[in-house]
């Protein structure tokens, strides 16, 4: 096994990425760089030189509650001692508090990118879902306009039909009316032929 | 047997994506059966005007029967069809106008195909979103086998796609992330497919010295081949290789080759070198330290596999599930989703050539393993053969 320690020299700091050049995996790679990347806002030595500036912001209780309870003078000789332990305490609390939420940044992180993948699988599927809602609204929607484009032709048909049958019983009107005139005639012309 | 290769385009003079793809499986598939492939007079892929002779042809041994496009594309016309469907509730006419717009429009073609189904034993249709595919399946489906070259793009979504990708007898898909994302669009799982993709030939006498000699190249250089493009990425690469240079003082040189539809920053270090030939695509691979992939959509990324067959790493966009999944599947390349990870792929890359080596290594061994030509011959042949069955 070749397994060797590499650096990338970036910002005047040797940052190792672990490759294993008879068995490389691109995707433990891409891990530690994605880990490196993450990691670089907050790198140690900047949690370091940061944290004095957010410790004020997290003082120790107010002298006012604990002036209740104890003489501020006890508290005052009990605190001198204790203090500059308190302060380192509370730095290298924050400061691997700082550390502890990159790493867990990092796993989240992680988890996210492969959980990606399932997502776009996801999507699809919705969209599948949705294209076969949508499939059968579309269905509907043409089923309906196809009712509403009959029952429209259908009417017409029927506009039609009525003016066809008045044009009818008109030309019925007037062809009885013709008949009864040549009938007339008919019996004129007979009277005449006997006479 | 007798298969019909259908695309929409075919010629010498198309160099890249589904037609090129279509040409080297027909040029192959002539070994073990009779070919021939049905295609347009179209050589432009923007308004599909024609432009090659009426009727039947010969290109590299195979037959080539040419329809006319009746219809030419007005891209202006086309691009607010597109965005209407896109961005607004439509009927499936509109989808279907949307088809007959996006062409090549050649109902002769769709009408041969109907009235010649029992001289042919299967018609493998290349690209699911043109009107060749998309009726030519409807005519045959039976008898199609359809090689999606999906991308990721909106317009997969599109209702009339769902009812095409259920439709024919077999699929030959590019990729897994291809197949996954066709199977879960459409959940068309019972039919059969298979993951193919495309072989690649390796030129024997490649030379970097020789590449560097003939276009003045001095010192490390990477290398980007296809379209320079803004679809392909382009501009992004631009933009974080120019500050990754600023950044690291790094001498390394991004060469380009391909035409380009994009306009490049003027810098020394960006050196476009326009269309070259084969010879000079792969002797440029070989002086390479690596290809860098920045294309959001790819279905398979023919420059990929020939720069792992050459044994070169691969800086890909980690946006491109394909891409990505290949580097994880091959150990061949690394991948960025950003700026911050593509200076660290670059550096790391760049700086460490036992890396490059290793990865170069784990390229090829990929390519042996899926894409030389006996590979791809095989899964054709074994995929019909298991049609017949059925």
């Amino acid at each position: 096994m070749n397994e060797k320690m590499t650096g990338i020299q970036t910002d005047n700091q040797e940052s190792p990425i672990r490759i294993d050049y008879d068995n490389v995996d691109v995707a433990d790679i891409m891990d530690q760089i994605k880990r490196r990347i993450a990691e670089k806002p907050q790198a140690p030595e900047e949690a370091l030189a940061a944290a004095p500036e957010v410790l004020p912001a997290v003082a120790p209780p107010a002298p006012v509650e604990v002036k209740r309870r104890l003489p501020e003078r006890v508290i005052r000789l009990l605190a001198r001692p204790f203090l500059p332990f308190y302060w380192r305490l509370l730095d290298r609390f924050i400061v691997r508090a700082n550390v502890g939420v990159n790493i867990r940044i990092d796993e989240l992180n992680d988890k996210l990118s492969s959980r990606v993948d399932q997502v776009h699988g996801r999507i699809d599927e919705v969209y599948g879902r949705m294209d076969d809602v949508a499939g059968g609204f579309t269905v509907a929607r043409e089923n309906t306009k196809l009712l509403h484009t009959l029952v429209h032709n259908l009417v017409v048909e029927l506009t039609k039909l009525r003016i066809e049958h008045e044009t009818l019983k008109s030309k019925m009107r007037v062809m009885e009316k013709d008949f009864e005139v040549l009938g007339k005639r008919e019996k004129a012309l007979e009277k005449k032929v006997i006479e | 047997m007798k298969l019909a290769f259908v695309v929409q385009r075919y010629g010498l003079e198309i160099n890249g994506g589904a037609e090129l793809h279509c040409r080297w499986i027909a040029e192959h598939m002539k070994k073990y059966s009779e070919v021939e492939v049905l295609t347009t007079r179209a050589l432009d892929y923007i308004t599909w005007e024609n432009h090659y002779p009426l009727g039947t042809e010969d290109v590299n041994g195979v037959p080539v029967r040419r329809f006319s496009v009746t219809r030419t594309r007005n891209p202006a016309r086309f691009g607010r069809l597109q965005r209407f469907i896109l961005e607004n509730e439509h009927w499936l006419e509109d989808e279907l106008r949307w088809m007959e717009e996006e062409g090549p429009c050649a109902p002769s073609l769709i009408r041969y195909i109907s009235s010649h189904v029992a001289e042919y034993d299967y018609f493998i249709f290349f690209s699911y979103r043109y009107y060749h595919s998309f009726f030519g399946i409807c005519a045959v489906p039976e008898k199609s086998i359809l090689v999606p070259t999906a991308e990721r793009d909106a317009i997969i979504h599109l209702r009339i796609f769902k009812d095409l990708f259920n439709a024919p007898r077999a699929f030959i898909y590019n990729s897994v992330e291809e197949r996954r994302m066709i199977e879960g669009l459409s959940r068309n799982r019972q039919i059969p497919g298979d993951i193919v993709g495309v072989g690649i030939e390796v030129q024997p006498s490649s030379s970097g010295e020789r590449f560097r000699g003939r276009h003045g190249i001095e010192g490390d250089f990477i290398l980007y081949i296809g379209r320079i493009d803004e679809n392909k990425g382009c501009h992004r690469l631009f933009e974080y290789f120019l500050r990754f240079k600023k950044e690291t003082g790094s001498l390394v040189k991004l060469i380009l080759i391909g035409n380009a539809v994009l306009k490049i920053p003027s810098h020394p270090d960006l050196i476009p070198l326009g269309f070259l030939s084969e010879e000079d695509k792969f002797d440029a691979l070989e002086g390479a330290q690596l290809l860098v992939m920045p294309s959001f959509y790819e279905s398979l990324s023919m420059v990929t596999l020939e720069a792992w067959a050459m044994r070169k790493p691969v800086l890909a966009n980690a946006r491109c599930e394909v891409l990505k999944g290949q580097c994880l599947r091959s150990n061949g390349g690394l991948f960025y989703d950003d700026y911050d990870e593509f200076r660290e792929g670059l550096e790391l890359l760049l700086g460490f050539e036992g890396l490059r080596r290793a990865m170069g290594e784990n390229g090829r061994k990929y390519y042996n393993a899926h894409y030389t030509w006996d590979n791809i011959e095989n899964k054709y042949l074994t995929l019909i053969k298991g049609l017949e069955g059925t």
